[in-house]
């Protein structure tokens, strides 16, 4: 039996956001309905974030996966720059491993990375996720960045996380960094099935739940978001 | 490695019923990070980056644990002896026990004469203070004996923050950028693969398994990969690319180095053959183009 609570944030984003939440776990949803909810989600808790933080000509840069930019992360960058942030994006393909097969030797490492420069002075770094259990892809992009971003404030962003998964991440870092931590989240789950799921989460895998073969099908796919971006400023 | 025969020879019918019992231990189940595997993956790891740096892929290179003698925990060979370790993460003493540590190492250097072995013989232990005060009882006909600490209980960045010869290591196993986080999985690379090898490995083996991909994570022991002459004209025809081979991985940088990467498979894989094979075919002229070609083989 698998329970979820909804935080205070999820009262401010709106009841589109908890339906679009709702739709997600339903794991007959076809894979574009999916994609649509993950992004009304991202629109939410963009409006959110941008309410909050005030991000008119303050610049923003968001951290995101593969999977997740063409719909989490394109809509919460919509609200962003609707909201008046100058906002710059990285995005990482990871690949993951368990070592040797093991349980406890989780890595998720970057073999590809498209990144705008890093503005002098950033104020918010927000790392987004659809779903963070173990927390070690949100681990990896983070540790990365900050080996050369300095943010002032570092939000992690997610529509659901598995229970403990805030401890399971601060454990990582160091306390300079980890008082920096700001969550972004609508729902706690605290239940994961064999295979790793968060239950109800976002009704499993999402390389599945988008139409990706895969790892090796997300990990060899363009997102339209982030080559935009690229034309744009390339 | 060593025969009943020649244990028997050494310590007669008593010391190799001994012998046999010491190595049934066999590894832990998978709960994680124990002593041995740690220390022995570790050894594993210095081992792999001076391969990389003398460029001699670590020919004659193995390790081995659990073996039938009387220093068994971890045995590193090569081409000019073994290194024999005796590991103890709790409270160690040279005198005391049905099997005193000393016995084992007279016993152990016997065995090695009698073989006709060049060996050398460490003790190591969980802490600094533990290794001082063995070093000052250590009895005068171990002298040859080393002790040393090796940190337990930590976790996989703290020990490699910890220790700057593996931090250093790690980084020269990897085909990325010196980053801690990178340090971090190659280690655990390493350690995963130790752990499920059961011991008695060639370096190279064990390496190059830590490497298989997809990841790009641990760079291969194999002899530096060259880009034919029609890849390189290809890959030059991609306006804006830049490439290299990094550690016998194909690295990338593009637009306006926003885009950077590094092929999942090493350049010795047939993945990374079948890239270069459709490249030729494909012919791409922008970032775009090169990326299906390489994300359909890599």
């Amino acid at each position: 039996m698998s329970n979820r609570t909804l935080s205070h944030l999820a009262d401010q984003a709106g009841s589109a956001a908890i339906d679009a939440l709702t739709q997600l776990a339903d794991q007959a949803l076809p894979a574009e309905a999916y994609g649509r909810a993950m992004y009304t989600v991202g629109q939410a808790l963009g409006r959110c974030f941008a309410h909050d933080a005030q991000v008119a000509d303050k610049s923003v840069y968001l951290a995101v996966t593969v999977e997740d930019a063409d719909y989490l992360a394109a809509g919460i960058a919509e609200s962003l720059i609707q909201a008046g942030a100058r906002t710059a994006v990285a995005c990482f393909w990871n690949t993951r491993k368990k070592a040797g097969g093991y349980k406890w030797l989780d890595v998720a490492t970057i073999v590809n990375e498209y990144r705008e420069p890093i503005p002098d002075g950033l104020e918010h770094l927000i790392v987004v996720k659809s779903i963070i259990s173990g927390a070690c892809v949100v681990k990896t992009n983070l540790m990365h960045l900050l080996e050369s971003a300095k943010p002032a404030h570092i939000h992690i962003m997610a529509p659901v996380v598995l229970k403990g998964a805030e401890q399971r991440l601060a454990a990582e870092f160091e306390a300079d960094v980890v008082e920096k931590f700001q969550y972004w989240l609508l729902a706690t789950d605290d239940t994961k099935d064999e295979q790793g799921n968060v239950l109800p989460g976002i009704g499993g895998e999402i390389y599945g739940r988008l139409g990706f073969e895969g790892q090796r099908g997300k990990n060899a796919y363009y997102p339209t978001f982030i080559k935009e971006r690229a034309l744009a400023l390339s | 490695m060593y025969s009943a025969a020649e244990i028997v020879t050494v310590a007669g019918e008593s010391g190799l019923t001994y012998a046999q019992n010491k190595n049934r231990g066999g590894r832990s189940s998978a709960k994680g990070r124990d002593f041995e595997i740690v220390y022995g993956a570790y050894r594993v790891a210095l081992a792999a980056a001076e391969a990389f740096r003398t460029g001699g892929l670590g020919a004659g290179i193995s390790f081995h644990d659990q073996v039938q003698c009387f220093v068994d925990d971890f045995i590193a060979s090569g081409p000019d002896g073994r290194t024999l370790s005796q590991l103890k993460s709790g409270a160690a003493h040279w005198n005391g026990g049905d099997h005193p540590l000393v016995d084992d190492f007279e016993l152990q250097a016997k065995l090695d004469a009698v073989c006709g072995v060049v060996a050398a013989y460490e003790l190591v232990v969980g802490d600094d203070g533990q290794r001082d005060t063995l070093i000052a009882s250590r009895p005068a006909g171990l002298g040859s004996v080393s002790v040393v600490s090796f940190p337990g209980g930590l976790s996989d960045l703290e020990l490699i923050d910890r220790l700057g010869d593996l931090a250093d290591a790690l980084t020269e196993l990897s085909p990325r950028p010196p980053e801690r986080i990178v340090r971090e999985q190659v280690w655990r690379m390493l350690l995963g693969t130790w752990q499920g090898s059961r011991g008695d490995q060639s370096l190279a083996t064990l390496v190059n398994n830590a490497g298989h991909g997809p990841g790009a994570i641990v760079a291969p022991l194999l002899p530096p990969y060259v880009l034919s002459d029609a890849a390189i004209k290809a890959l030059d025809n991609v306006a804006g690319l830049r490439f290299y081979i990094r550690k016998n991985f194909f690295v990338f940088e593009a637009l306006r180095g926003m885009q950077q990467g590094v092929a999942d498979y090493h350049c010795h894989t047939p993945e990374f053959e079948g890239f270069v094979t459709n490249l030729l075919i494909a012919k791409p002229t922008d970032f775009f183009g090169f990326w299906d070609v390489l994300k359909a083989h890599v």
